[in-house]
């Protein structure tokens, strides 16, 4: 609440001519934005264009944040926007999966062997699985459990409907154990 | 939430503590600092006109005005008899344009073609003031 309260006070600095009051607010979220767009990417150089991009962006409108949501909230579904942009010539890297492979031991199968793994190994599995999953999905995986974002903000980010984005996340969580098992299963092959 | 998702979400909560956030390059702050100076500039120009809006706002009431003096004040030399130069003790005489040159126009003397005169005018100023606006612009950016 106090981080919200502060945002507001340097975007009311920025209102009132006072430009240097943004660079505050960039560097507060510069790592999450692009770190966000990098995961929608794939691509640093991309990502920070399209994270400076979003950045201007946000200064040019900052007069229109009624500052009901979360700043941080409102730059993220900028940065969303503006990567939808660009990815909008190119194709989706949607990796098709088998549902059908999701077990009811998933849980335990994953749990089990994710907690064998070295820092490194648990670091690149991780990576993998996240690149596994389509764009909306990296997002509202990272938004929900790492930034620990609501679901009424995720689904303002994203532009959807609560009970749309509840389903997505549900979808990518499910996708996400999926591949996992399937990579700790091809390592305890391996190691076999 | 069933017990199943429930785990589910746990591990997954577990899972991403391993995650990690990149770093954008060192001079990523700067740069879109020197972009949003650059955008600065440019709304500075953009959103101050020569002509402000309050000017605007003048020049066509004055317009207006004259459309008004001109039409409804008595016409021909008569017009020192006129109601406002008697209450304003003040004379003039328009000029005497001889139109008889510009035949080939039919400049009646009509309230609609004073109309269409004054607006036209005032959309020629602003076309001026927006040549000089973007002039200025473009001197101040790549000069």
């Amino acid at each position: 609440m106090v981080d919200h309260q502060q945002d507001n006070i340097y975007i009311s600095k920025v209102l009132e001519g006072n430009r240097n009051a943004y660079a505050y607010l960039v560097d507060k979220y510069k790592t999450m934005v692009y770190s966000l767009a990098l995961r929608l990417v794939k691509d640093r150089e991309e990502a920070e264009e399209i994270s400076q991009d979003a950045f201007v962006k946000a200064y040019q409108s900052l007069a229109s944040f009624k500052g009901k949501a979360k700043f941080s909230s409102w730059l993220y579904r900028i940065v969303y926007n503006t990567a939808i942009s660009k990815l909008r010539q190119q194709p989706a890297g949607r990796v098709s999966l088998d549902e059908s492979n999701i077990t009811d031991n998933l849980y335990t199968e994953s749990k089990q062997n994710y907690e064998t793994l070295s820092a490194g190994e648990r670091k690149k599995y991780l990576e993998k699985a996240l690149d596994s999953l389509d764009r909306d999905e990296k997002m509202f995986i990272i938004l929900y459990y790492y930034e620990e974002r609501d679901l009424d903000d995720i689904a303002s980010i994203a532009g959807l409907t609560k009970t749309n984005t509840k389903v997505k996340l549900f979808r990518a969580r499910k996708k996400m154990l999926t591949v996992l098992q399937s990579y700790l299963k091809e390592e305890t092959y391996n190691l076999l | 939430m069933t017990a199943r998702i429930k785990k589910e979400d746990q591990l997954i909560s577990g899972i991403m503590k391993d995650y990690e956030m990149s770093n954008p390059p060192e001079d990523f702050t700067a740069k879109v600092m020197e972009r949003v100076e650059l955008e600065s500039v440019a709304t500075v120009f953009l959103t101050k006109p020569l002509i402000s809006r309050a000017g605007w706002i003048g020049i066509s009431i004055s317009v207006i005005i004259l459309i008004l003096i001109i039409v409804l004040g008595p016409s021909g030399e008569s017009s020192s008899q006129s109601w406002w130069s008697e209450t304003l003790d003040w004379k003039f005489s328009l000029p005497e344009i001889n139109l008889e040159k510009w035949r080939i126009i039919d400049f009646s003397n009509s309230t609609l073609t004073w109309i269409i005169l004054g607006s036209g005018g005032i959309l020629l100023l602003a076309m001026i003031e927006r040549w000089i606006e973007e002039n200025r612009f473009r001197q101040t950016l790549f000069l």
